[in-house]
């Protein structure tokens, strides 16, 4: 398989990952249809739980991944029976606490991840930005395919090219001629 | 260097088969070398994917080169020089 084609699709999905994180609801109300809607019944069987300390895990984590791994730990029955933590006078009602569905309505921690993972686009873009500069390092000793010295040589930015050789480009090709 | 060192100097064999080794390539691993950022010969050589003894040969043509063409700057030490440094030698 060609190099090109498989960096192309290495860009494609960078930029499908992307859009995933900046239009989450368009996508997600897109694919509604295909039963992908299930983070709204991890919060339905939250509200089942109801617990405080599901919901004060629920503001720490704050992302869609964790609401749904707490789905699949926090059956009831995994957690344990509600006396156990305390009877339910002694966490107060559920609407003192306020409401889940204030809480924990999709678009809140939607809005939420999509603050949280700036950094995560950022470093997508950093990745892709590096894209051309990346050079596959699986090689055994003897393989001359891979010319790491001529990328170095060629390819590679000024700054890199001061760094690894101590001169700058143009002045390596006037001492190369000289 | 490529006027300086004439022909013959650069090491012909590798330029011969069509791959690494050309002339500009030998002078960049040698600065490569002495930018210390190679660290060790075989860590340069891994990094470069080249053989050692190309690194020693390369390194070691562009340095003999350099002191033909700087004999001001960069000299091989002096008897005198030497034992002053080395007095045991």
């Amino acid at each position: 398989m060609p190099r090109a084609s498989q960096r192309a699709r290495a860009l494609q999905d960078i930029d499908t990952a992307i859009e995933y994180l900046i239009y989450p609801d368009v996508l997600a109300e897109s694919s509604s249809e295909d039963g992908e809607d299930e983070d709204v019944e991890d919060i339905g069987s939250l509200e089942d739980i109801g617990s405080l300390e599901d919901i004060g895990s629920l503001e720490d984590f704050g992302s869609l991944e964790d609401i749904g791994s707490l789905e699949d730990i926090g059956s009831l029955e995994d957690i344990g029976s509600l006396e156990d933590f305390g009877s339910l006078e002694d966490i107060g009602s559920l609407e003192d606490i306020g409401s889940l569905e204030d809480i924990g309505s999709l678009e809140d921690i939607g809005s939420l991840e999509d603050i949280g993972s700036l950094e995560d686009i950022e470093s997508l873009l950093v990745v892709r930005a590096s894209l051309p500069y990346y050079l596959p390092r699986n090689t055994s000793a003897g393989r001359h395919d891979v010319d790491i010295l001529e990328a170095y040589i060629r390819q590679y930015p000024e700054t890199a090219f001061l760094a690894l050789f101590r001169m700058h480009r143009h002045s390596f090709w006037h001492i190369v001629d000289y | 260097m490529t006027e300086t060192g004439g022909e013959g100097y650069w090491n012909q064999r590798g330029m011969a088969r069509g791959y690494k080794s050309s002339i500009y390539q030998q002078i960049a691993v040698a600065l490569y070398v002495l930018g210390g950022e190679g660290g060790t010969g075989e860590r340069t050589r891994i990094v470069l994917n080249i053989s050692y003894a190309s690194v020693r040969a390369y390194t070691q043509l562009t340095i003999n080169l350099l002191a033909k063409l700087l004999p001001e700057q960069m000299q091989w030490p002096r008897i005198d020089q030497h034992i002053q440094h080395h007095p045991i030698f």
